[in-house]
């Protein structure tokens, strides 16, 4: 069940996007054109700060193989701090998540701006490919949840 | 009505900040550049300093902000004119007519979707300019937009394009038209602004330093645009020969700066703080490169910046040398440039030379059409009215286009600017915006019934977006009763049919999928109003640019991500609780400001207020206005400050709006912004006032000195003192009319140094004032200036070079060798270590002044920012609320600072500082502030009372209410952001435009197959 | 201030004596104290206002029904009507600082008195004592003279307890409360040792001043020690136990969502735990939607969403007094998880709860320049 390492598996990762930067550069990479993997969804939110990490530990539980969290650069939160609060939660996520026997490098942070497009992209690019390396979360279709 | 509109020329940083302050003003804004977008030299920039961030979006009046260049856009009161520019102006103030030349764009913004097909075809390629010569960033005739330039469209290169047609053909939207001619436009204006800004030195003249000759030279501004992360090479430090990080990098200031030989004799300010940055990011971007800085003067005057240099100094690998260049040459092979200097030759891998600032190419021909003069360098010479004005009246002006200025002066100019043109303008009274959440309780009680509306954006989406496909997989989604496709739901035609499909199917939710949710935020605003909807029922699904555009190169995975997100956004708005919300009704605001202290900066405070139609009550502690500047008498320009100062006085006590209160003293301050009360003490009484805004304007005081023999011998002064002795005509100092007289100046007395490590800005201007007063006294007089780095700013360096001229002497010394004082009977002598000779020199003098600069009001500053809740900085003036983009803010809204309060000035600087700080307590209080729509709100029974949302909330915006037991929202403060629902744990907080049920059933639809 | 304390009878009234001290002196207005129910078979923790009752006080009885940190809770967050002197483990006073931080207790009118915890059974095991005649103080107090905690023959400790390495107020970077009474490594029949910090309440209460017995610092130490063991090795097998989703699956196979664990537990304060508002509230339209996309669902729903919601809400602040534990009916042991995954946290920020009511909560703040590995 957890070993379908085959060419058929399609990574599905939730993407938590923060309105001022990250949404806005992922909309760059759509307006340049630049192609990456279909396989996020993305939630936009004003700021990553507003990340509840419930949000993040349902995806994970309902078997999402990958958690994206893009926000603003150190510095250049449009709301001053959110973004340093988003970092320490997803501290604590990883480390609660490592504990359970989940592979916290399944949930990454990535402080993306709103002019970087093509990082946009190369970001989700290389976090398809390594999710596709570790395979489906193990979480997949659990129903004694 | 022409006196409610304005015209801007120039949309560059001064031109957008002046635009947004005027548009929140109330008037309706023209905002013209002669580019194909607005932005102007802040496109380039990334990390500005001090903070090393752009930030750019703090420059605005109402916070948080977006972009300005973006806000432009949004605004509902600028109108953006690309590709225009001035060609006639007649009239008066109040009634102008201007003639705007509308060059063509050649491509539609409203129709160019930056597909790219044009620049595909397109068979010229042409330099950049940034990169010459077989450089990273070439681009076709016709080229995509920087990131964030607005209007987003590609723009088309008059000059390099050959008119071939090729990308006419391949348009898939028929956006470009090469036919097109320049158009002549006549508008009705009640004033000007001109922000024409800058353009760098030709380094090429420069010849000496090689630039556009050696490859591995670069200017400051391709520096610049090489650190910046979306610029050609994506933050990457690369020399142009070879791609490599260079390992050891030169920069050289002052190229043509300071140089007469090259026409550029003026200081171009902001340069040394330019180098100081890049160097610092330098290593940041390539850790381990060391830097050399080849220097004489290094002027970092502003706020902060002493400290930054300092501290940049400071760094391993990073060399500050105080040796001019004499030329660069080029090693063959490597490429490396070498340095020829008097202490012989080194080499570098790459050299970047600080070009100065000089007026824009354009200014000429502008000045020219608004019929303002220049000065003989091409700057815009101010008017009568001082900072701001021009030699037109109803004209105004802001920025680089008046003389190099860094970033915090040029938004505060802009801001005086604006006030200024306001005050031509008939009086606005701002409308607040329509209400109406009472809509909320009608769809609650229903079940949902959704509608979807898939828009194929004219069209161009049906080629990559299954449609049916779509629609068919709709179908299911629970709560969907009814799906339609649209052509442009942008449109007046495609909202009138959302409309109708609301009104005939009962719908109560809508969920839109097409172009990215952060367009057309106005239209979909105004679409809300018309449904009776609130905004958290609309759904927007972005199956553009998130789908159709990113994997448009395989249709059916970008109609699976289209299918995916629609499901996504349909199921959260059927989760969506029934839950009500109201916003609180506006309150009122009251209308006066309170101005503390009533020296310069205060005084042209109330004046500016006054003349825009705000009460204000002019506090001042002691029995007269005028604070320091009573102590003023002329500036290096001439400016009579005693004149200044009766006149302002005058105008002062005639101003019916103003209420000067003396020997008062502010004693208690509560509240918030719209609603303050304060306590001020006259005598015994105290009296309580309500005011909606405060200026701080409580200036600072003189430092003094117990160095250098400083009150113990009779002819050691400071140079304040020096300045009243030389105007005093009754009592001349009479040792110095002796024709072998000789007075001695120490510059930086206690300051730059441990126990005041900034700078106060105004003292080598100030001794050089009173040597070339002396020199004009005395021909004969010896001066002698020893200094640390001479720091005239800007046009105050052409009086450094006349000092020069006249013979005043100036000597170099470096700590911790500093100048030795003795007394020797009736005089002094005094010792120095002359670091530019490198000989030890001994002067006598029969006069020693001292530079001991600006300290701040110690005691009372801390007491003040105690009592209204705000902090000072590291040398104990007023701590800014932001140091670039909101220097008269404080980080309490509704609280401005200006003058020496804020730091040293000079004078013009408070005088537009002041302006500045006005007009924007006068947006403070000119309306209530609105709630916006997506403040939080706390369910009081919920609230545990712990207070985690009150320490998350960036803006002071939760408040412990003791007695009912919970944590109360300031609505007024909240901008929506969503920090406190995330800590809270319980969900107490929340966010109605947000709400967790929601989230939490996003979370699950996307993960559905 | 450190000092002996002369016993004059027996420990517990050596004890009960001091705490009558402060009350009748106003140091107090009243005394939260653990006292024997009439029938004595618990100890619960009273807020004593009568210095008569505190004869029935039993500060030693090893039994902890509840957290005396969320007591101190009930009887100053609100407004006190008076200063009180709060009798507490180490656990309860790491509660109490913990707390303190989120206006759950306010401290500033709050005498903290820690004693020595020499280990605690679980509530029904010592009713069983009592009925059974057992005395649980005296062995205790005797193997304490010599360094010792153990429980009694025949009885276990909590399992918390047996894992606990900082049973001892003021060390393992705990506060120091106001007043700390040792047991452990002292002579306590005939004289308790007693740590002030308020050198005048020192001499009101006679301390006689003297350096702290080196018998006393090595049976710290040593049981420190041992409990670190034990508790790392049960943090050990819990990362064996637990490595995967399904692993985990199986430790929370028993949960039958009652919520104890939530409910007991002194550092979830809110009035209202989230999963128990209508956030979670289903329509019953939901439940079949994901019984279609997994097959079958679970129910009652969200079982390990809330487990891991708890743990990220408070596990930064997990004091491990292991109340969750007790309080689980189907003995799964929440303290064991709940402290490991705990202690993974506050590593990662250098975190020690109860060590300053000062210091801002991992949750409450953060740092410009933290975490750069992360971003």
């Amino acid at each position: 069940m957890n070993d379908e390492h085959t060419t058929e598996f399609e990574p599905r990762i939730v993407a938590f996007l923060c309105n001022w930067c990250t949404y806005t550069g992922a909309d760059l990479a759509g307006t340049s054109r630049i192609q990456y993997p279909p396989n996020i969804r993305i939630i936009r939110l004003m700021c990553s700060g507003q990340l509840d990490p419930i949000y993040i530990a349902k995806a994970v539980l309902e078997g999402a193989d990958g958690v994206l969290i893009g926000g603003c650069h150190p510095g250049d939160c449009h709301y001053q701090s959110g973004n340093y609060k988003a970092r320490r939660r997803v501290a604590i996520i990883h480390q609660v998540l490592e504990q359970l026997g989940f592979d916290p490098d399944r949930v990454w942070l990535r402080w993306i701006s709103a002019s970087e497009g093509q990082y946009f992209a190369d970001t989700v690019t290389e976090m398809v490919a390594t999710i596709k390396e570790k395979g489906p979360s193990p979480f997949r279709g659990q129903w004694s949840i | 009505m022409n006196d409610e509109q304005v015209l801007v020329v120039g949309a560059g940083l001064a031109g957008m900040t002046a635009a947004h302050h005027l548009a929140e003003w109330g008037a309706q804004v023209h905002l013209v550049d002669s580019a194909p977008h607005i932005g102007g030299a802040f496109l380039l920039l990334d990390h500005t300093f001090t903070t090393d961030s752009c930030g750019l979006c703090i420059a605005l009046p109402r916070q948080p902000s977006y972009c300005p260049t973006i806000s432009s856009e949004l605004h509902p009161h600028i109108t953006l004119l690309p590709r225009t520019t001035l060609a006639a102006l007649e009239g008066e103030p109040g009634c102008f007519v201007a003639t705007l030349h509308r060059g063509p764009r050649y491509v539609d913004p409203d129709r160019c979707d930056n597909c790219g097909a044009c620049g595909a075809v397109c068979p010229v390629t042409a330099e950049t300019g940034f990169f010459p010569k077989n450089q990273v960033s070439l681009q076709k005739a016709i080229y995509p937009p920087p990131p964030r330039a607005v209007p987003f469209a590609y723009a088309l290169d008059p000059d390099a394009c050959t008119r071939c047609g090729a990308c006419v053909a391949v348009c898939p939207h028929g956006a470009i038209d090469l036919e097109a001619i320049p158009q002549e436009e006549r508008i009705e204006v009640g004033a000007v602004l001109l922000a024409p800004g800058f353009a760098s030195f030709d380094a090429a003249r420069a010849v000496e330093y090689g630039w556009g000759r050696c490859l591995n030279v670069v200017t400051n501004i391709q520096f610049e645009h090489m650190l910046n992360r979306s610029g050609p090479t994506r933050g990457h430090i690369l020399r142009p020969s070879d791609g490599q990080p260079p390992r050891r990098v030169a920069f050289i200031h002052c190229v043509g700066s300071r140089s007469a030989k090259l026409g550029r004799p003026y200081c171009s300010t902001s340069c040394c703080m330019i180098t100081a940055k890049q160097a610092r990011l330098a290593q940041k971007v390539t850790p381990g490169t060391e830097v050399t800085v080849f220097t004489m003067d290094v002027r970092t005057a502003g706020k902060g910046y002493e400290r930054y240099f300092q501290r940049v100094a400071a760094l391993p690998g990073v060399t500050y040398r105080r040796v001019m260049v004499s030329a660069v040459q080029e090693v063959p092979g490597s490429r490396n440039p070498r340095l020829l200097t008097p202490d012989g030759e080194e080499e570098f891998d790459l050299v970047v030379l600080a070009v100065g600032l000089g007026p824009a190419d354009s200014a000429r021909e502008l000045a020219a059409c608004a019929g303002v003069a220049l000065d003989e360098h091409g700057f815009i010479l101010p008017g009568d009215d001082g900072p701001g004005t021009t030699s037109r009246p109803g004209v105004f002006a802001a920025g680089a286009g008046l003389a190099p200025a860094d970033v915090p002066e040029t938004v505060t100019q802009a801001a005086a600017a604006a006030a200024l043109a306001a005050r031509v303008l008939s009086p606005i009274l701002p409308t607040p915006s329509a209400r109406g959440d009472e809509r909320e309780s009608k769809v609650l009680d229903q079940p949902p019934c959704i509608g979807l509306f898939l828009c194929t954006c004219h069209g161009a989406l049906e080629g990559i977006l299954d449609f049916p496909a779509l629609a068919a997989s709709s179908e299911h989604l629970r709560g969907v009763v009814h799906i339609e496709r649209l052509e442009a739901v942008c449109e007046e035609s495609g909202l009138t049919t959302i409309e109708r499909a609301v009104a005939e199917h009962g719908l109560n939710r809508v969920v839109v999928a097409g172009c990215s949710p952060r367009l057309y935020a106005n239209r979909f605003d105004a679409l809300l109003a018309r449904l009776s909807l609130p905004p958290r029922l609309l759904a927007r699904v972005n199956v553009r640019e998130g789908a159709a555009w990113a994997h448009g190169s395989d249709p059916a995975a970008a109609t699976a991500v289209a299918r995916g997100e629609v499901e996504m956004a349909a199921t959260g708005l059927r989760e969506t609780p029934y839950r009500a919300f109201h916003l609180r009704p506006e309150e009122s605001v009251v209308r006066r400001v309170l101005v503390l202290g009533g020296g310069l900066a205060g005084m042209t405070a109330a004046l500016t207020l006054a003349d825009l139609g705000v009460d204000c009550d002019l506090v001042e502690r002691e029995a007269r206005l005028g604070g320091n500047l009573r102590e003023s008498h002329h500036t290096l320009e001439g400016l009579d400050a005693q004149a200044l100062l009766a006149g302002m006085m005058k105008r002062v006590r005639r101003a019916e709006q103003v209420r000067v209160w003396t020997e008062a003293e502010l004693v208690g301050w509560s509240g918030v912004q719209g609603d303050f009360t304060a306590e001020i003490r006259v005598g015994n009484e105290t009296h309580s006032e309500q005011y909606g805004a405060l200026i701080v304007a409580t200036g600072a005081e003189p430092a003094t000195t117990t160095e250098y023999l400083y009150g113990q011998h009779p002819c050691v002064f400071t140079q304040r003192e020096l300045e009243q002795l030389l105007a005093d005509s009754q009592h001349p100092v009479s040792s110095i009319q002796h024709p072998a007289s000789s007075v001695v100046m120490i510059q930086c007395v206690g300051s730059r140094d441990e126990a005041h490590p900034y700078c106060s800005r105004v003292c080598c201007s100030h001794a050089i004032k009173n040597a070339l007063t002396l020199k004009h006294l005395n021909p004969a007089v010896e001066v002698s200036i020893l200094f640390r780095d001479i720091r005239t700013p800007g046009m105050e360096e052409l009086y450094y070079q006349q000092a020069r001229r006249l013979g005043v002497r100036f000597l170099r010394y470096e700590p911790p060798e500093r100048p030795v004082v003795e007394a020797d009977g009736d005089c002094l002598r005094v010792t120095v270590h002359d670091t530019l000779y490198d000989e030890t020199v001994t002067l006598e003098a029969d006069l020693l002044a001292l530079s001991t600069g600006i300290a701040p009001l110690e005691n009372s500053n801390r007491a003040l920012a105690e009592m209204l809740g705000v902090v000072l900085d590291d040398d104990g003036f007023f701590a800014e609320a932001h140091p670039k983009l909101r220097p008269t803010d404080l980080a309490r809204p509704g609280i401005f600072l200006c003058g020496l309060a804020y730091g040293p000035r000079f004078i013009t600087e408070t005088i537009t500082q002041a302006r500045a700080a006005a007009l924007r307590a006068a947006l403070a209080v000119a309306r209530p502030v609105e709630p916006r729509r997506d403040i939080a709100t706390v369910e009081a029974d919920m609230c545990s009372f712990c207070g985690l949302c009150v320490a998350a909330c960036p803006y002071g915006a939760r408040v412990l209410d003791e007695e009912r037991r919970f944590a109360r929202v300031l609505d007024h403060l909240c901008q929506g952001c969503g920090v406190c629902v995330a800590v809270c744990p319980n969900g107490a907080s929340r966010q109605p435009a947000f709400e967790p049920v929601q989230a939490l059933a996003l979370v699950d639809a996307a993960l559905n197959e | 201030m450190n000092g002996w304390l002369e016993v004059h009878d027996t420990t517990t009234q050596a004890i009960n004596h001091l705490l009558e001290t402060l009350l009748t002196n106003g140091v107090v207005d009243g005394l939260l104290v653990p006292l024997r129910t009439p029938d004595g078979r618990n100890a619960v923790p009273t807020l004593v206002r009568d210095p008569a009752l505190l004869e029935q006080a039993a500060p030693l009885a090893p039994v902890l029904p509840v957290n005396g940190g969320t007591v101190l809770g009930l009887v100053t967050a609100t407004g006190a009507l008076g200063r009180v002197g709060a009798v507490l483990r180490n656990c309860e006073l790491r509660t109490a600082v913990e707390l303190s931080k989120v206006r759950q207790v306010l401290l500033d009118d709050v005498v903290l008195i820690g004693v020595d915890c020499l280990g605690t059974y679980r509530v029904d095991d010592y009713a069983r004592m009592v009925e059974e005649g057992v005395d649980s103080v005296a062995p205790a107090l005797a193997a304490a003279r010599e360094g010792q905690v153990e429980p009694l023959t025949g009885y276990t400790f909590r399992p918390a307890c047996t894992m606990c390495e900082r049973p001892i107020p003021g060390t393992g970077q705990s506060y120091a409360p106001d007043i700390a009474i040792g047991l452990l490594g002292v002579p306590n029949g005939e004289r308790l040792w007693v740590s002030v910090r308020d050198g005048e309440l020192g001499s009101m209460l006679e301390l006689e001043p003297a350096e702290e017995p080196a018998a006393r610092v090595e049976a710290t130490q040593a049981l420190v020690a041992a409990r670190t063991t034990e508790r790392d090795r049960r943090f050990a097998a819990f990362r064996e136990r637990i490595h995967d989703p399904d692993s985990l699956l199986t430790e929370f196979a028993t949960c039958i969502r009652c919520q104890n664990c939530m409910r007991v537990c002194p550092i979830c304060y809110c009035k209202e735990c989230i999963f128990r508002t209508d956030i979670f509230d289903h329509p019953s339209a939901r439940y079949w939607d994901w019984a279609e996309r997994k097959g079958g669902l679970r129910l009652p729903s969200d079982t390990l969403l809330f487990h891991v919601t708890r743990m990220l809400h408070m596990a930064h602040a997990c004091v491990g007094c292991g109340m969750c534990s007790d309080g689980c009916p189907v003995s799964i042991p929440v303290a064991d998880i709940f402290r490991a995954v705990g202690q993974a946290v506050q590593e990662r920020f250098g975190y020690v709860p109860g060590r300053d009511p000062a210091e801002e909560m991992v949750i409450a703040t953060f740092r410009e320049d933290e975490l750069r590995e992360l971003g």
